[in-house]
């Protein structure tokens, strides 16, 4: 092959990049799509999930959080944030004075090459403290990020996508999200967009838009506080795919996603759901 | 003397009367054992066929996961393919192996089509 060809097969190849995902492109999308799917509701009122759509349910719900189940997940968590680690730093040495900074979580981190969720950094900090990292999904870990939660409610989401390996993490989240899987076939828009506010048997399926407001969250079927990860595996099995790891890779890039399409929008967790 | 010759030989007549009896019933129960183990060991002998069936049903089952598009429905059927394969049960063990390998076909067909389809899905 000659020089002058090889050079023009490179140039061309240069050309044909993959099609870049746009973040702030797809979230002002996103917004249009639910603005249009419900004109009557406030875009602010999304940051109450399901309850911003239905009324009864919302009645009930707003009757439950006289009583919030999750209030002694708060007061564990905060018992345990301020508990000095075995060489007398604490969380604070991590997370700084405040501890209400979910609204920053998940970041994607240049050094680590990944996305960092509020409970990696949380695990990442007691290990960097010599203390063990405690189990993803519910439990002591749940209780410390549904304190932090609770710290940072009235903040408004503030993910920042800033390099092109954070677009890439995104952009894959994003995939996930769209692509049918398991044996039933779905998607997770297929419920929360396409099919949003439908029933599906007993429940009613809650938009996209403020599904990363209010966790962590503690679910009547669950009877306990969980995270966003354990709802994540809860939706794979419920359309028979085989669910991911907590904190996988995957996982986090779904979080990372899904946060950010609520990007400017309050936080009100931890919450309640049925 | 003589009489405890003769007592002597009666004994012995008994016990060894006694002991074939056992030896029998020993050899019956073996033979009902073996013929309890027969079919078995005859379907044992498809079990070259099984194994790779099984081998083939495992390897598309990790394509699957590779992929990301495992399905749970895929795990029940090798699980059930292995335990009737342990319990002799070679023709179900056949049928939970092919049953694999037809829904990791189908499970990879989805994520093959999903690579472009999900893009249509996303609000423009």
């Amino acid at each position: 092959m000659k020089w002058t060809n090889l050079i023009a097969l490179l140039l061309t190849s240069m050309m044909v990049a993959p099609v870049q995902a746009d973040p702030e492109a797809d979230r002002l999308a996103l917004r249009d799509f639910y603005q249009q799917k419900f004109p009557d509701i406030d875009l602010a009122e999304f940051q109450n999930g399901v309850y911003a759509i239905d009324a009864k349910m919302r009645e009930q719900w707003v009757e439950m959080e006289d009583f919030p189940p999750y209030e002694i997940a708060i007061d564990e968590g905060e018992a345990l944030y301020n508990t000095p680690f075995a060489n007398g730093k604490s969380y604070a040495d991590c997370f700084g004075d405040d501890p209400g900074v979910k609204h920053n979580y998940p970041l994607f981190d240049q050094a680590r090459g990944g996305v960092v969720t509020l409970e990696v950094a949380i695990n990442n900090c007691r290990k960097e403290n010599g203390e063990e990292a405690l189990p993803w999904l519910v439990g002591e870990l749940a209780e410390i990020s549904s304190y932090m939660a609770y710290q940072s409610r009235g903040k408004s989401i503030d993910i920042k996508i800033e390099s092109p390996e954070a677009v890439a993490a995104y952009a894959e989240g994003q995939q996930f999200y769209y692509t049918r899987r398991g044996q039933l076939n779905f998607d997770c828009s297929g419920c929360h967009q396409q099919q949003v506010g439908q029933n599906l048997r007993a429940e009613r399926t809650s938009p996209t838009l403020g599904h990363a407001t209010h966790w962590p969250v503690y679910r009547g079927r669950w009877q306990f506080v969980g995270n966003i990860q354990k709802r994540f595996q809860e939706c794979n099995i419920q359309v028979r795919a085989v669910p991911f790891k907590a904190q996988s890779e995957t996982y986090r890039n779904l979080e990372y996603f899904l946060t950010y399409m609520s990007n400017g929008m309050e936080l009100n967790g931890p919450g309640s759901r049925r | 003397m003589k009489n405890l010759w003769i007592l002597g030989l009666v004994l012995f007549s008994v016990l060894a009367c006694d002991s074939q009896q056992k030896n029998t019933a020993e050899a019956n129960a073996e033979k009902s054992a073996v013929a309890e183990v027969a079919p078995v060991v005859a379907e044992v002998s498809k079990a070259p066929d099984f194994v790779s069936l099984m081998q083939q049903a495992e390897d598309l089952y990790v394509q699957t996961e590779t992929a990301k598009h495992a399905w749970l429905i895929n795990l029940d059927r090798l699980k059930d393919a292995r335990l009737a394969a342990k319990e002799g049960d070679m023709d179900k063990a056949v049928a939970n192996a092919e049953e694999a390998i037809k829904l990791s076909e189908l499970a990879l067909k989805q994520a093959e089509s999903e690579k472009s389809l999900w893009q249509a899905r996303v609000p423009q």
